[in-house]
């Protein structure tokens, strides 16, 4: 099953379409990663594909279902997007992770449970009842990721989740995110400027340029 | 001056002296000004949520509409009101009129418009990744609008405050709707003109100096609570 079709998707703000995907297909289960320069469209394609627009013209699907506006609340659970610039919300750390959880039908324990395991996994479980605002960038980084694996969605978008942090936050993301893919059946899409880092993570790599998708290179080739 | 001074010191010995009048004129003003900004907080933080978060048509002319009622004078209310709960008005079998109640239903729909307005300008002040976030953990529109209220809260609190400052400190709609009845709907303001009017002007002190401590008060508590939100 794809994840993702995408049929003559064009989107934009107005003027020109910032976006055009004459043809994309995303397998369910894959580690897919859009690499381009700035402006190329990486992330308005992600926004789109996180389901908080519809395109302006073409046919969206997500696991076979046709995106629409009426349809798009029920199938933005399916998918995660970590933005660039994560908003942290002004309570603790464990809260915030707890915050994405309402509405899985999960009970106390079973939240709990999932909010200690994914800032766990991010390395932040002795920093759990700080005020998230006044983590460093790079802990605010990992928490905005502990919030978004704690779902555990279907789909996993994630808009350049290393572009402002340092070296050492790159590491310990980067490993978060393989360790992630290696146990779980995700499908995940990384937008990022950075062809080297697609290829750390064993990423099937499309490059974009000018909104446009297609320069495919299979994962191992260093066509970005 | 020296009749002010002499005024003034006479007014502290009467708040102090725990003058039944005096003190049942503050409590009276008290629990009417809160209670009717509680009621207009409870319509006017959910109405300016959804007038900030919404887009829907129309938007622009209600946007205008609690703009203009902000700046509403407390007299155009009284009447507003007095038609409404006057023996003659539709609302008029009810018996409001010279009642706490009906003083209560003025000074609300005097703070609504207020306490609207300002949670707008909080809400729309808030990080726009706020909404896209919460959007991008799966929150419907509710959710995100609570979380709005959540995050805003400090912003919220100033605008509830501003709309009790409004209503505690008015004269109109108390007199006009409440009649000014001793024991009964006179409240600080009403007392305050009441008094002057007689040429009591050290009573009249006295409450003037409590409206300025009640305020201050209130006023100081919130200001607490609006900096623990943070």
């Amino acid at each position: 099953m794809n994840a993702y079709s995408l049929t003559g998707v064009t989107h934009g703000y107005g003027g020109d379409p910032v976006v055009r995907v004459p043809e994309l297909v995303i397998p369910s289960g894959s580690f897919t990663a859009l690499v381009g320069p700035n402006g190329a469209g990486k992330s308005t394609l992600l926004h789109l594909l996180a389901l908080l627009a519809v395109p302006d013209a073409g046919r969206l699907e997500i696991f076979g279902q046709p995106v629409t506006r009426a349809g798009i609340g029920r199938l933005r659970r399916e998918v995660s997007l970590f933005l660039q610039h994560p908003y942290l919300f002004r309570t603790s750390v464990a809260r915030n992770v707890a915050w994405g959880l309402d509405g899985l039908g999960l009970d106390r324990r079973g939240k709990a449970e999932r909010v200690d395991q994914a800032l766990e996994w991010v390395g932040l479980s002795a920093l759990a009842q700080r005020p998230a605002r006044t983590l460093s960038g790079g802990e605010g980084q990992r928490l905005a990721l502990a919030r978004l694996l704690a779902r555990r969605p279907r789909i996993i978008l994630l808009d350049e989740p290393t572009a402002h942090v340092d070296d050492a936050t790159t590491v310990q993301i980067e490993q978060v995110l393989s360790g992630w893919v290696r146990e779980h059946d995700t499908t995940v899409v990384l937008a990022t400027h950075d062809a080297v880092q697609a290829e750390r993570l064993g990423a099937t790599r499309l490059r974009m340029a000018g909104g446009k998708v297609g320069f495919g290179s299979k994962q191992g080739e260093s066509g970005a | 001056m020296e009749f002010l001074f002499a005024s003034l010191s006479a007014a502290a010995g009467l708040l102090t002296s725990g003058d039944p009048e005096v003190t049942g004129i503050v409590w009276t003003s008290l629990w009417i000004s809160s209670t009717a900004t509680l009621l207009a907080a409870l319509l006017g933080v959910p109405l300016g949520v959804a007038v900030a978060v919404g887009r829907f048509p129309g938007r622009g002319a209600v946007l205008l509409l609690l703009n203009t009622l902000m700046a509403l004078p407390t007299v155009v209310v009284g009447l507003f009101v007095y038609g409404l709960i006057s023996r003659q008005g539709p609302l008029g079998e009810w018996g409001l009129l010279f009642t706490p109640a009906g003083v209560i239903m003025g000074q609300c729909l005097l703070a609504l418009p207020i306490i609207a307005n300002l949670t707008v300008s909080a809400i729309e002040g808030l990080d726009p990744r706020l909404a896209l976030t919460c959007k991008t953990l799966g929150a419907g529109l509710a959710r995100r609008m609570l979380a709005m209220l959540s995050e805003g809260r400090a912003a919220v609190m100033a605008a509830v405050i501003a709309g009790f400052g409004r209503v505690i400190a008015e004269v109109g709609v108390a007199m006009m709707l409440g009649g000014n009845i001793r024991w009964y709907t006179r409240t600080m303001t009403t007392a305050v003109a009441l008094e002057t009017s007689k040429g009591e002007f050290v009573l009249g002190l006295a409450l003037g100096i409590a409206l300025l401590v009640v305020a201050f008060g209130v006023n100081a508590a919130l200001f607490a609570l609006q900096r623990r939100g943070t």
